[in-house]
């Protein structure tokens, strides 16, 4: 079973498309969506959340086509935290409290309450007096405290200093061990990823071009480190992207196609995502 | 709904303690309930305003609300806010004619309702164009139609208020009067909610 299902999806804008994207992200699992700026990962999480038209295609969340006037309950189950958590400044916690306890059905003051404490937020303190780190604090304790079966992160833990980012993380990781629960959670910060994701999705101009298990991934492709001459000795098939360099070439390859006396170097994701988008063959 | 609204009185009392000053300092000076009802007006302009800038009008379409919700708490929001302000702009007359020992004068009734009226007329031909053209352009547009209806009172002032005297004298004119400003709200309302599903 998908928790997000997106078949043959088509937007078109004047400068930028999506064009016939096929993506789905597995119910239990946590997957990244990988790409620059401008790729079109924020358009997608809008499709997803039908808060924009799409052109053609289907999406399906938690089973129901957003299309569908159930979706809006589907919302129910769906925590969402965008890069700028929306809340007006003049507000505070409390009152987020408030408003949301009339939002959601399944909302947990209790809960809500906790991760307020575990992230160390101030109840009474307007909201634009919060930091950055504090503002997606916030909008991750809004969105993990209705008992969501799916959390959308747009950017969630962009500009954030990385004691915060590994404690958010954490958080993620610990809403995925209930096997029910997803994460869908888009960034440009490709070491997050690979710290929590199951799967990792790199868009590029609105396409998806590599959807694959992070595992897999980090598996099957390292970097190659050659010498002009042993170029030669590589085939094809194995080369997926390759920079020239001063003393010859960095190649992104296929481990298990290159001869056996060539070791590639530590690969991390990031290594791989920058290859593919800037060197792809 | 009820979250939305909620959202909007936490927001107004929080944001406008300095225009309900203005709106009780209008209502205490004779002649000036107009304004008092204008300022009122304005404070769902300035939501909107609040919402675009913090982005909250994008995220609300992500939160289980539907579009018409959205919409329709603005609307009864704005009513509120008219409604709150004549009721006050009345005990404020009754009051300063029990204090003065004078009669309370029928111009000023008359005026009130006319005022009240409007704040409903003017609430159902501001929201499409906010909406359509987004606050601060919709502002411009508010404050056009805003004085153009005073300004078109001011200058057929005589002729006006002679007029309403016959109008408010006949009850089915009222009645008429009434279902307009209905018909046109129930319009506008729907009109607004097709411009904001259209904006996807």
């Amino acid at each position: 079973m998908n928790a997000i299902e997106i078949n043959n999806l088509t937007k078109n804008y004047k400068d930028f498309s999506i064009n016939n994207m096929n993506f789905a992200v597995p119910t239990g699992s946590i997957v990244g969506l990988v790409g620059g700026n401008g790729a079109g990962k924020s358009t997608t999480i809008k499709l997803i959340m039908d808060t924009i038209k799409r052109d053609s295609g289907s999406i399906s969340v938690l089973g129901i086509d957003n299309k569908q006037k159930e979706f809006i309950n589907a919302k129910e189950n769906i925590g969402i935290v965008l890069d700028e958590t929306n809340f007006p400044d003049m507000l505070n916690a409390k009152n987020i409290n408030s408003i949301m306890k009339l939002t959601y059905k399944n909302w947990d003051n209790t809960m809500f309450s906790m991760y307020m404490e575990k992230f160390n937020l101030p109840k009474n303190k307007p909201f634009k007096e919060f930091s950055r780190g504090m503002r997606m604090k916030l909008g991750i304790a809004v969105a993990l405290s209705h008992n969501a079966k799916l959390l959308i992160l747009d950017e969630a833990t962009s500009g954030l200093d990385p004691l915060i980012r590994d404690e958010i993380l954490e958080v993620f990781s610990e809403f995925t061990r209930n096997e029910k629960n997803t994460v869908l959670m888009s960034s440009h910060i490709v070491s997050d990823l690979e710290k929590i994701c199951d799967y990792i999705a790199f868009m590029n101009n609105g396409e998806i071009i590599l959807y694959e298990e992070k595992d897999v991934l980090l598996d099957t492709y390292g970097v190659l480190k050659i010498s002009k001459n042993d170029l030669q000795n590589l085939s094809n098939n194995a080369i997926i992207a390759k920079k020239a360099t001063s003393y010859g070439y960095d190649i992104l390859v296929k481990k298990n196609e290159i001869p056996n006396n060539l070791v590639c170097e530590i690969t991390t994701l990031e290594d791989i995502i920058l290859f593919l988008a800037k060197e792809r063959k | 709904m009820k979250a939305l609204m909620m959202k909007d009185i936490l927001m107004v009392w929080k944001n406008m303690k300095m225009i309900l000053i203005l709106i009780g300092v209008f209502l205490i000076y004779k002649d000036m309930y107009l304004f008092a009802i204008m300022m009122a007006m304005t404070i769902p302009l300035s939501l909107n305003s609040f919402d675009e800038y913090s982005k909250w009008d994008s995220f609300s379409k992500m939160l289980p609300y539907k579009v018409s919700e959205i919409v329709i708490s603005r609307y009864l929001l704005t009513y509120a806010m008219v409604t709150f302000v004549s009721v006050l702009t009345f005990i404020v007359i009754v009051i300063k004619s029990a204090i003065f020992s004078e009669a309370i004068e029928v111009q000023h009734l008359i005026s009130l309702a006319v005022m009240f009226s409007g704040g409903f007329v003017l609430s159902a031909t501001n929201f499409p164009i906010i909406y359509k053209l987004g606050s601060a352009k919709g502002s411009l547009g508010f404050m056009g139609l805003t004085f153009l209806f005073i300004g078109v009172m001011s200058f057929w002032q005589e002729n006006f208020l002679s007029l309403l005297s016959k109008f408010i004298s006949s009850p089915l004119a009222i009645i008429i009067a009434i279902a307009l400003i209905i018909v046109l709200n129930i319009l506008s309302i729907l009109l607004s909610i097709s411009i904001n599903k259209a904006k996807k």
